[in-house]
Parts: structure tokens; C-alpha cells; sequence
């Protein structure tokens, strides 16, 4: 459905993704994990097409066999909601406080698909039913104020898939709700995709929440995809130096306590640099323990899914 | 040595009318919690939004009186003190909170905020080498202090926030989701960083976290708060590994920990 | 860098030309102040005379020149009073809260409800018209203005972490308003205040206008419209020119305080 190659999205010198490349078949659930300046978001807002101005945007992007690459707003605006739909961290954020929530799930209905007001009301219930709301007739109703975080981001999804788009960008969807309630929307996400057979792209910091929603991934560092695969066996087996620094990273209970004294967590050294200190080759220089001479200025080929020098070589990192 | 002791505590807040002839409806935000935190140990106080975790942060830190009950730090009532009484106690007490682009006064340098807490108790004989040290102990350099917060990543940021609470060389710091806002390399980093401090400086920890799989790997003690309520309460391993409330199994499985 | 609002350029440009004539007028005009020329009054403009002159033969340029100088005068000197008062009561009202606050904020509504020129007016009837009662008049009305800003804007810097931590190391809060509270609430104050510049200029024209302001023989944009207002007929231009003068001052300081508050806080920003 969606093809990707040598995607970059540049800041004037700064490059927030470089040459991502991936394909998204219908109904597949792929999951993008990363920390904060991996470019994980830039790659879903592009997308979208909806990189920031500032940004300059190359490589190939094809919807539906269409290139999208330089493609006007209104061509984008056409694939928007219909095709590629996406929903946010923020729930309240998204959501227009003076509106019913009804209302607002009603109206893409009314504007794309020419349905009359009740038409539309009817088959906003019918989503608000579709994404587990419970009395989903008195929550048409509301406003967004009245209703739980968790309901928020039900009520958001609702509104993605009103068009029944192809593709759902999740972006860090679960990340300001509560552990029990990031779980269920996890599971609804999962759900939808098997059930309407669209494809979900699950961008997330959270290993968990990607482990359950997806069956592959993509691990983003500085821009680049260092590592990509199904999802139990890069998260199981990771072969990245940068994928294994961070599964090691994550607190653990069990084996941190040895004779009394608690285990202090394997880190990964240092911080991640400002995009445009990036180093040119491998975006992990400078930070890896298994660093090789040429990293920091070669940029590292990909092998079986891994890019990485040392890895093309033979090593295990 | 128990250092805080928390005892039948409560906090009602009233929440905004719904009509205009009836006051608005109370709201228990913590209801008659007590536990005890021996120095150098560390507890952890686990919950999702509404628990009243933080309440209790607040209550700790003595922004906020509870209305029943009462925290004694060292033996003493910090509600029985005067205003000038407790400020004179707070060098035993600092806290560190979850935003580090929040906690820093954007208008100030690294080295003015964590001076702050010693020129508070007029207690600036040789601050600028105790900042310096102060910086050295979080993994930053002492040229450091000169820096404006917009100058820092977040984890570095955080690592201020932490030394501004160790400079006065507290018995208990709170730390308030003080990693939750942080990447998990990061994350990694500021637990170390808490675990390292606590030992050489003999710390207690009263760790407050929605996440339990960081609670679980840092603190000796657990406590679980739903609504308000204890459902939970023992030693982190034995909370772990046979949760006996429901509640606390839920937020095992959704971090995945089961 | 993202470009600058275009009423923070405009109001800007404004602002320096009427600020740079008020200056220029301490060092130089075009002719001696209050020169009276009676032979020579309602002169059209000339080389010697760029605007001409007015019923009493003065220099018309000369004139507005000094007018400009008084006006931004009485408006700083009334800004300053006013907003420094306000901007401490909100202060204390944020910090102290509780009782304090409420009567802080009382005395604003009330205060807020009282029309500046009622109560000039009322000054003037008591202590007799003069320029510092007109200064007082102004200066009172903004009292409340910045009080509500100051408590506003510091009520929500009361609510940051820095300020628990501040509260945490021992801070009292006096020190916790000197050190935090002022120093980030400075934006939106120094925005109110350049609105308020624009407020006072009208209200010091309006007040010299009923003879309540600017004395002679100092001159008053206010005046100098009143003193026209007869001749309208004779000489139209003797009004037109101190209109424009008010026009231009306020809508400069208007314009500035809009483009401030723009780029300083991007909530209240309009959609562009």
C-alpha cells in the first residue's frame, strides 16, 4: 500500500531521518521504537505530508502506486482520512474543548462523504461502538471534558477510522495514559487492524506496548533505521549494538537484587547529540561499545536487516 | 532508624460545585495512609493518575497539611512547626520532580538554582565549592553551574534538580515520577545516578512512580495507592513475585512484568 | 528565525518617530518655545515655518514638538507609578493569597469600575487642576490594570516546580517573588505597560483637552485640539495636526503592546 525509499527529512544541515526506507502492506502492524531525536515522529508526519515548513523532504513515497514526493497539500488532503489516518499522544490536545464529541467524530463524514447530519451521527455511534465506548449514545453528547483520558483517545480513534482509511499512524498513542488503560487501547488498536484489515504503524518509546501491538519493527537512532525484523525476534534477539543497549536498559525486577545489594541497570554511555552533531557514518558512534575505526565516518551497511559494521563483518556486538 | 513516619494520614479536597445550591462533592484524595521509611532505605509509592501519590509528595514535602493524621520527620510533627521552624528543618528534606523542563527556573544558571536551598538557610559558607561538588556528584562538570537551563538535554536537566536537593545533604529526598518523563537510556542513567548517591550519602528514597517495573527495580518497600486507598503494602520482591491485591496484579500485567 | 509581527514593526516604527521627536525637542526645535509672533499668526507653511503657525504667531512644528515631550512625560511617569503599585499589589496578593488576595482584588474591580476622568475630575475639584493631579488621576486608573496582570500571570509561576523547589530549599515568599516570580512574569508586564502608554497618551490628551492636564503655557497636544476647536473654520490645520500627533502616538504604543504580547506569548497570538 505504502512503499518508502531513501526518505530524508532535512532541517537545513540537520537530518531528523535519513534514507528510511519501508513498505507497509495492508493490514500489517509495524511498530517504530525509538527515544526522543530517533525521527520517529518526522517519518509518520511524513507520511502524512505533513512535515513541518521548515523541513525539506526527499526520496521516493509512494500511496497506492501514486508518488507523493513533492505532491501538493491538496493532493495529500485528498489521501488524508481516507487513506492514512492519525492519532496522538494527546488526546485532549486533538479534541476541540466546545464541541461535542459526537460532533466532531460526525463531521469528516459530513464534509467527505456528503452524509446529512443524522446519517452521520448514526454512523459516528456506529464507531463509537466499533472502539468499545461504553454507552457510546450518551458519549455522543459529550464533551471532551466530561470523558476519561482513555475514552478521549477511544473517541480519537473513532475519528481516524471514519473514513476507513488503510493505514492508522499511532503516535505514541499510549504514552499519557495510565498502565491499565495503555493496554486496553493497545488491544483496540491490535483489534481494529485485524478486523478491518488495516495497516497500523505503531510509533512508540514504549518496548511493551510495541511488543503487543505489532509484528514487526523498525529501531530508529539519529534519523536512521538501525534495525529492523519481526518484532518477538528483535526484541528477543537483537543484534544492533544500539537494540541491545536499550533492551538492557530497561529496569528489570528480576536478577536486580544479588546478595542484598541492588544491581545497578547496564546504560548506554553518554547522550544522544543534537541532530546537526550527528556523526556522518553511523549514527551510534562515538557511543558504542563495540565501536570499529571506520563507524564514525562510514556509513554502516545493512546486513540481514541490521546496519552495522561490525555486524557486516561477521562480529556480534 | 526510622527517619519518616506517616500516620492515619488524609487529605479531602473539595471539588468545584456542580449546583448552586449544594456545596461541591469531597473528594478523598488520600485516605489514612501510613507507612514508615527507615534512613537509607528506599520505599516506593506506585499508582496511576487519581491515586493520590502525589497528594502525598505534596503532603511530605509540607506544601499541603493533611487534614488528619501526621508526618513526623526525625520524631517531629512537621505540621506542629512553626513557619520558620520548618523552613529551618527543610535541608533534611528536598524533592525532585518529573518534568526537568518544568523544575528549573529558565531565567536562572545551573549554579544559582542549586545554591538555592543553602542561601535559603543563610548557610552560604563555601557554596560555591559545595555547588561545584554538588555538580561533580551528579556526572556534571563544575564549569556546569554557569549554564542556563535551555542549555541542558532533558536528563542532564534532571541531573541538576538532583543536585540542588543533595546539596544540602538531606536524609530524604522525594522523588516525585522523578525518571517517568525521561528515555529509557536515560532513565537507566538517573536511577544509577539515585542508587550511587544513596549509598554514599546514605539517602532514603521515597521513590513515587506509576511504573512499577522502575519502582520494583529500585526500592526496598512498596506501596500501592488506588484512589486514595492502600491496597497494598511489603517488601518489593514478595509485592512482585505474589501480589495479592487484584489491583496490583493489574499493573503487573499491563507493564508486562507477568 | 521567525519573522517579527507586522504591528510590532509598525507600532514600532511609530513609537520611535514620536519617542525620537520628544527627545529631540530637550535639545533642539525649530524656533525658540512659545515664541509669539502676533503679526505673524496663521502663517501657511514656508521654509521658516514647515507646519506654519497659530493664532498667537507661534511655531506650529515647535509646538507639537513640545507637546510630544510633555506627553510621553506625564504617560511614563503615570505608567511607571501606576504599574510599579499594581504590579506589587499583585504581587503580595499572589504570594499571601487567602484574605489579602481577595481585597487586593476587590479594590481592583472597584477601582477598575471608576472612570479616569470622573476622577480627575474630582481631583481637580478638590485640590484645584494641575498637571499632577492629572498624572496622579492616570497613574491611580492603572493601578488595578497591573495588579490584575501581575496576580494573574503570577498565580500560574506559583504553580511551577521550580517554585516547590524553591519552597522545598526554605524560601520564604518574598524571597520566592523576588527571585522567580518577578523576574518571569517581566513579559507580560512590560506588554501591559506599552498597551497602558497608549491608554495614558489618550487620557492625558483627553484631560489637557478639558483644562485638566497640561498647563499653560506648556504645551498639550490636548490643548492645542481644544484651543483649535474655535478656529475650525479659520484654521483647520491647527487641529488637524495635534489629531494626527494622538493618533499616531497611540496607535504606536497600541500597536507595539499587540505585536509584544504576539511574539511573548503565543497563546493570546491571533491566528495568522
Amino acid at each position: 500500500m505504502i512503499d518508502v525509499s531513501n526518505l530524508s527529512v532535512n532541517f537545513g544541515p540537520a537530518q531528523a531521518v535519513r534514507d528510511a526506507s519501508l513498505t507497509i502492506a495492508p493490514g500489517a502492524r509495524i511498530g517504530i521504537v525509538g527515544e526522543s531525536g530517533s525521527g520517529k515522529s518526522m517519518l509518520g508526519l511524513a507520511l502524512m505530508g505533513m512535515s513541518p515548513d521548515a523541513a525539506q523532504v526527499t526520496g521516493s513515497l509512494t500511496v497506492d502506486g501514486t508518488q507523493m514526493a513533492g505532491a501538493s497539500e491538496r493532493d495529500w488532503r485528498r489521501l488524508r482520512a481516507r487513506r492514512i489516518a492519525m492519532i496522538f499522544q494527546e488526546p485532549m490536545a486533538a479534541l476541540n474543548p466546545l464541541r461535542r464529541v459526537g460532533d466532531t467524530v460526525a463531521e469528516p463524514l459530513r464534509v467527505h462523504e456528503g452524509l446529512g447530519r443524522e446519517a452521520a451521527l448514526d454512523r459516528a455511534l456506529a464507531l463509537f461502538k466499533e472502539v468499545g465506548l461504553p454507552d457510546p449514545a450518551a458519549r455522543l453528547r459529550q464533551f471532551p471534558h466530561e470523558i476519561s483520558g482513555g475514552q478521549r483517545q477511544r473517541v480519537l480513534i473513532a475519528l481516524a477510522l471514519a473514513c476507513n482509511p488503510g493505514l492508522l499512524i499511532a503516535d505514541e498513542p499510549t504514552t499519557a495514559l495510565d498502565a491499565n488503560v495503555a493496554l486496553r487501547i493497545t488491544e483496540l488498536l491490535t483489534d481494529l487492524s485485524v478486523k478491518r484489515q488495516m495497516a497500523l504503524m505503531f510509533i512508540s518509546h514504549d518496548l511493551t506496548a510495541v511488543a503487543r501491538a505489532t509484528t514487526e519493527i523498525m529501531v530508529m537512532y539519529g534519523g536512521t533505521v538501525v534495525e529492523r525484523g519481526p518484532t518477538a525476534e528483535v526484541l528477543n534477539a537483537p543484534r544492533h549494538p544500539y537494540t541491545k543497549g536499550l533492551l538492557a536498559a530497561r529496569p528489570r525486577p528480576e536478577g536486580l537484587r544479588q546478595s542484598g545489594t541492588r544491581r545497578r541497570l547496564p546504560t548506554i554511555p553518554g547522550t544522544v547529540p543534537p541532530l546537526d552533531k550527528l556523526p556522518p557514518g553511523c549514527r551510534f558512534a562515538g557511543r558504542c561499545p563495540v565501536e570499529l575505526p571506520q563507524c564514525a565516518t562510514e556509513r554502516p551497511p545493512v546486513v540481514a536487516n541490521a546496519a552495522c559494521h561490525l555486524l557486516a563483518q561477521g562480529g556480534a556486538a | 532508624m526510622t527517619l519518616l513516619a506517616v500516620e492515619n494520614v488524609t487529605r479531602r479536597y473539595r471539588m468545584p460545585r456542580q449546583s448552586i445550591l449544594q456545596p461541591g462533592p469531597v473528594l478523598t484524595a488520600v485516605d489514612n495512609a501510613s507507612f514508615t521509611l527507615q534512613a537509607g532505605k528506599t520505599l516506593g509509592i506506585v499508582g496511576e493518575s487519581g491515586s493520590g501519590k502525589s497528594t502525598l509528595a505534596r503532603m511530605v514535602m509540607a506544601f499541603e497539611r493533611p487534614d488528619e493524621g501526621r508526618i513526623r520527620l526525625d520524631g517531629q510533627d512537621l505540621n506542629a512547626l512553626s513557619a520558620s521552624a520548618l523552613r529551618a528543618v527543610r535541608p533534611r528534606f528536598q524533592i525532585v520532580f518529573q518534568d526537568p523542563y518544568g523544575s528549573l527556573d529558565p531565567r536562572r544558571t545551573a549554579g544559582w538554582s542549586i545554591g538555592e536551598p543553602l542561601r535559603a538557610t543563610g548557610d552560604t559558607a563555601r557554596a560555591e565549592a559545595r555547588v561545584a561538588e554538588a555538580l561533580e556528584q551528579v556526572g556534571l562538570r563544575a564549569a556546569d553551574a554557569q549554564k542556563y537551563p535551555h542549555e541542558f538535554s532533558g536528563g542532564q536537566r534532571q541531573r541538576i534538580a538532583i543536585a540542588r536537593a543533595i546539596v544540602t545533604r538531606p536524609a530524604l529526598i522525594v522523588a516525585d515520577e522523578a525518571v517517568s518523563a525521561l528515555d529509557v537510556s536515560v532513565q537507566a542513567q538517573i536511577l544509577n545516578l539515585l542508587m550511587d548517591l544513596q549509598d554514599d550519602l546514605g539517602l532514603a528514597l521515597l521513590f513515587i512512580s506509576h511504573d512499577l517495573s522502575v519502582v520494583t527495580a529500585i526500592c526496598d518497600d512498596v506501596l500501592v495507592l488506588e484512589h486514595g486507598k492502600t491496597v497494598e503494602q511489603g517488601p518489593a520482591e514478595q509485592v512482585m513475585a505474589a501480589p495479592r491485591h487484584p489491583y496490583t496484579k493489574s499493573l503487573l500485567t499491563a507493564a508486562g512484568l507477568t | 528565525m521567525r519573522r517579527l509581527p507586522a504591528n510590532l514593526i509598525i507600532g514600532g516604527v511609530l513609537v520611535a518617530l514620536v519617542v525620537g521627536v520628544a527627545a529631540l525637542s530637550l535639545v533642539w526645535t525649530p524656533h525658540p518655545e512659545n515664541l509669539m509672533n502676533i503679526r505673524g499668526k496663521f502663517a501657511a507653511p514656508s521654509a521658516t515655518h514647515w507646519l506654519g503657525t497659530d493664532q498667537l504667531g507661534r511655531d506650529l512644528t515647535t509646538q507639537l514638538m513640545m507637546a510630544a515631550r510633555n506627553s510621553m512625560a506625564v504617560a511614563l511617569i503615570a505608567v511607571l507609578l501606576g504599574g510599579s503599585i499594581g504590579t506589587i499589589l499583585g504581587l503580595v496578593a499572589s504570594a499571601v493569597g487567602g484574605w489579602v488576595e481577595d481585597l487586593v482584588m476587590r479594590f481592583a474591580d472597584i477601582s477598575f469600575a471608576f472612570p479616569t476622568l470622573l476622577f480627575a475630575i474630582m481631583l481637580a475639584a478638590v485640590f484645584g487642576p494641575s498637571l499632577q493631579n492629572a498624572i496622579l488621576a492616570i497613574a491611580f486608573i492603572n493601578i488595578p490594570v497591573f495588579a490584575r496582570v501581575a496576580r494573574a500571570s503570577a498565580n500560574q509561576i506559583w504553580t511551577r516546580e521550580y517554585v516547590f523547589a524553591a519552597r522545598a530549599a526554605g524560601m520564604g515568599k518574598f524571597a520566592i517573588s523576588r527571585d522567580h516570580i518577578l523576574p518571569n512574569i517581566a513579559a507580560p508586564v512590560i506588554v501591559q505597560a506599552t498597551i497602558e502608554f497608549a491608554v495614558a497618551i489618550l487620557a492625558e490628551a483627553a484631560l489637557s483637552y478639558l483644562g485638566l492636564g497640561v498647563q499653560p503655557p506648556e504645551s498639550s497636544w490636548g490643548r492645542m485640539l481644544s484651543e483649535a476647536q474655535t478656529l475650525m473654520y479659520l484654521a483647520p490645520q491647527l487641529a488637524i495636526w495635534p489629531g494626527l500627533c494622538i493618533v499616531t502616538a497611540v496607535l504606536g504604543f497600541g500597536l507595539l503592546g499587540d505585536g509584544l504580547r504576539d511574539i511573548t506569548d503565543p497563546r493570546l497570538a491571533r491566528e495568522r
